[in-house]
């Protein structure tokens, strides 16, 4: 090893020596802040998720901050980068409990199993969002807040009945994402006596779906429902191999921009919403009105999740500031409604109420 | 202090990846993106055996290995067939189709959903929960393959195979199979990232397909490629680089909003900045 290389790793190390003793033992005035440590994807395939979040959680913070608080605390926000991805889950969540946050918001399945057993042992309520998986009943320290999709399964079978749709063929994404929507949709469907005749899955990160949209196609459904993170292309190809089926989309409060951004391509999309993607609801202005200045590219959904995650935080911690109860004080809370409509608890899961839309004439409609 | 537990960890496990890949990269000279393929059989065969049958993680360690090895034999006997460029394309399709594999055979793998509650190892009664002691184990392993390594390319076999990475066909010219010591080395290899595998999943304890994808098998070049190829000790110290770098990172004060991606972007600089000025890596013997 040469005398330079031994040199450069000897400041390394050195620094991060350093860097992490500074960190540890950083005191940002503990008495007078609540810290919530967040775990969200601000880089990688997942960061249009992750920075839509944030900045809800953000606008919120601001909001709070300016208002007095909780209970005359000022909120901090500790966000760090989880890459959607399991170790790097853990790394952040390591690296912030060096400043000991009083509660732990984590975001996306795959970063937030493995760390929902450690965020338990540090005796730290874990607040879940934007997660499929089942968090909550591994760990009785944790709740969950986000659309579920049983919540959207629901929306869209109630669409589908009203529209006499017997024979489904389904298109979905090879993910966890995607297994979780499917799953719940087939439930429901088998409940209401409609046929899943095809299913075929895509992988993440294709652009031609003639293939599995071929298979679906060839046999003959009355309606294709399409299971995707952005489903402006597959809606697209279908639309071009088969101009007569009816096609659905799932999670439209996710991405209500796609939406308005390509309406010839939405127009007679059958798809499911929360009220604040609905068009003259008072959420709708409201999220309008409160997030345009910090959500210029108006994504929308995921900012008002941000949102309300936080100020859901505020109801629960003002009606009781013992960060230790926070579970137990959620749990117990009663009817919440936010920005993004109004939600349902279930002991410690909320979900959001959706219902079926349709996109006609360039704007959303609700399906009777 | 859990925290840099933590990351000494992760530097083991990708120390021990480095020097399974600098095996058959630096002392071959075989480009291989093959190794997250191995890596994650080694992970899925102790997080499906240790989750649905209950076995003891070091018995399901071998079992790794062995399942590991005998898949890195087939892949690695078509592999034989290409050279240079060709040799690397092939590695490329073989990492895509195992990670297909992880991704679509659900009913072995879970698919997606990915395999939660991997318990964590035990001997003789012993726990490794608390993660001081899982650190000593996986520093155990690491030595363990360092010595390994170190046997195989101090040995006459390791100057085969630099022989046979200088040139393939005078060694032949002497009577030496080049085969043999290719597939050797590659199944060796593979064993050695089964064992990195097994390490994660039950430390992670959560695996899923995204953990072993085309971009792991970069970032484990990319390891042995800065720490310097044919050395032993370079890849452990590219290991402890790429780890630590980003956690530097953290500790700098970008603005918060664009943290996260200004700690990409100086990594990657840093990056080009050290393969500008030391393209052989920090210690390396040899340049691809």
């Amino acid at each position: 090893m040469t005398k330079s290389t031994k040199t450069i790793l000897w400041i390394v190390g050195i620094v991060i020596i350093v860097a992490v003793a500074i960190a540890a033992t950083r005191d940002s005035n503990d008495a007078k802040t609540i810290k919530i440590g967040v775990s969200v994807a601000m880089t990688g395939s997942a960061a249009y998720i992750g920075e839509s979040y944030t900045t809800g959680l953000k606008a919120a913070q601001k909001e709070i901050n300016a208002q007095g608080g909780i209970n005359g605390k000022s909120i901090e926000l500790l966000i760090e980068d989880n890459k959607n991805n399991a170790q790097e889950g853990i790394t952040v969540f390591r690296k912030l409990e060096l400043q000991k946050p009083d509660l732990f918001i984590t975001t996306m399945s795959t970063p937030s199993i493995p760390i929902s057993p450690l965020v338990k042992q540090a005796g730290i309520p874990l607040f879940v969002s934007v997660v499929f998986a089942d968090i909550t009943s591994k760990n009785e320290n944790s709740v969950s807040f986000f659309p579920t999709p049983d919540n959207d399964a629901r929306a869209t079978i109630q669409d589908m009945v009203i529209n006499h749709v017997n024979k489904v063929g389904v298109l979905y994404l090879n993910s966890e994402y995607g297994q979780a929507s499917l799953t719940s949709f087939l439930k429901e469907a088998k409940q209401n006596n409609i046929s899943v005749i095809s299913k075929e899955a895509f992988l993440n990160g294709i652009t031609d779906y003639s293939t599995p949209l071929a298979k679906v196609l060839a046999t003959k459904p009355q309606a294709i429902y399409i299971i995707a993170v952005a489903s402006t292309p597959i809606i697209k190809q279908a639309k071009t191999m088969n101009s007569s089926v009816v096609i659905y989309a799932n999670l439209l409060p996710i991405f209500g921009n796609l939406v308005n951004q390509d309406k010839s391509t939405f127009e007679g999309v059958h798809l499911t919403a929360s009220t604040v993607s609905i068009p003259g609801t008072t959420e709708y202005n409201q999220i309008r009105n409160q997030l345009k200045d910090v959500d210029p590219t108006n994504t929308l959904g995921y900012a008002a999740v941000g949102y309300d995650n936080l100020y859901s935080i505020k109801a629960v911690l003002t009606k009781d500031p013992n960060t230790k109860d926070f579970v137990q004080t959620f749990s117990r809370f009663g009817p919440f409604s936010g920005i993004g409509g109004s939600f349902i608890l279930d002991s410690r899961n909320v979900g959001m109420v959706l219902y079926p839309v349709i996109f006609k004439n360039g704007v959303i409609q609700e399906v009777k | 202090m859990e925290y840099l537990i933590h990351i000494a960890i992760l530097i083991s496990i990708y120390a021990i990846l480095g020097l399974s890949l600098n095996l058959v990269v630096g002392y071959a000279g075989l480009l291989s993106i093959t190794q997250a393929a191995f890596y994650g059989i080694g992970a899925y065969t102790t997080a499906i055996l240790l989750t649905s049958t209950g076995l003891n993680f070091f018995l399901a360690l071998i079992i790794g290995i062995i399942i590991t090895a005998i898949c890195s034999l087939a892949i690695g006997f078509v592999l034989s067939k290409f050279k240079d460029d060709y040799y690397a394309l092939g590695s490329f399709g073989f990492n895509v189709i195992i990670y297909s594999i992880f991704l679509n055979w659900q009913s072995l793998t879970r698919g997606p959903l990915g395999i939660p509650g991997i318990p964590r190892p035990s001997l003789f009664g012993f726990t490794f929960s608390e993660n001081i002691w899982f650190l000593v184990l996986s520093i155990t392993f690491l030595v363990l393959v360092y010595f390994i390594s170190r046997f195989i390319t101090g040995s006459s076999f390791g100057r085969v195979l630099k022989s046979i990475r200088e040139d393939e066909e005078a060694i032949s010219v002497f009577g030496y199979r080049a085969l043999w010591y290719k597939l050797t080395v590659f199944v060796i290899s593979a064993g050695m990232a089964a064992v990195a595998g097994s390490l994660f999943a039950v430390y992670i304890t959560f695996i899923d397909p995204s953990s072993f994808t085309l971009t792991e098998s970069i970032f484990i070049l990319a390891i042995i490629i800065l720490g310097g190829l044919a050395n032993n000790k370079g890849a452990m110290i590219g290991a402890a680089c790429l780890i630590l770098l980003p956690e530097i990172l953290r500790f700098v004060g970008f603005p918060n909003d664009i943290a996260a991606q200004m700690r990409q972007v100086t990594y990657g600089v840093i990056l080009i900045l050290l393969m500008l000025y030391r393209p052989q890596g920090l210690v390396g013997e040899y340049r691809l």
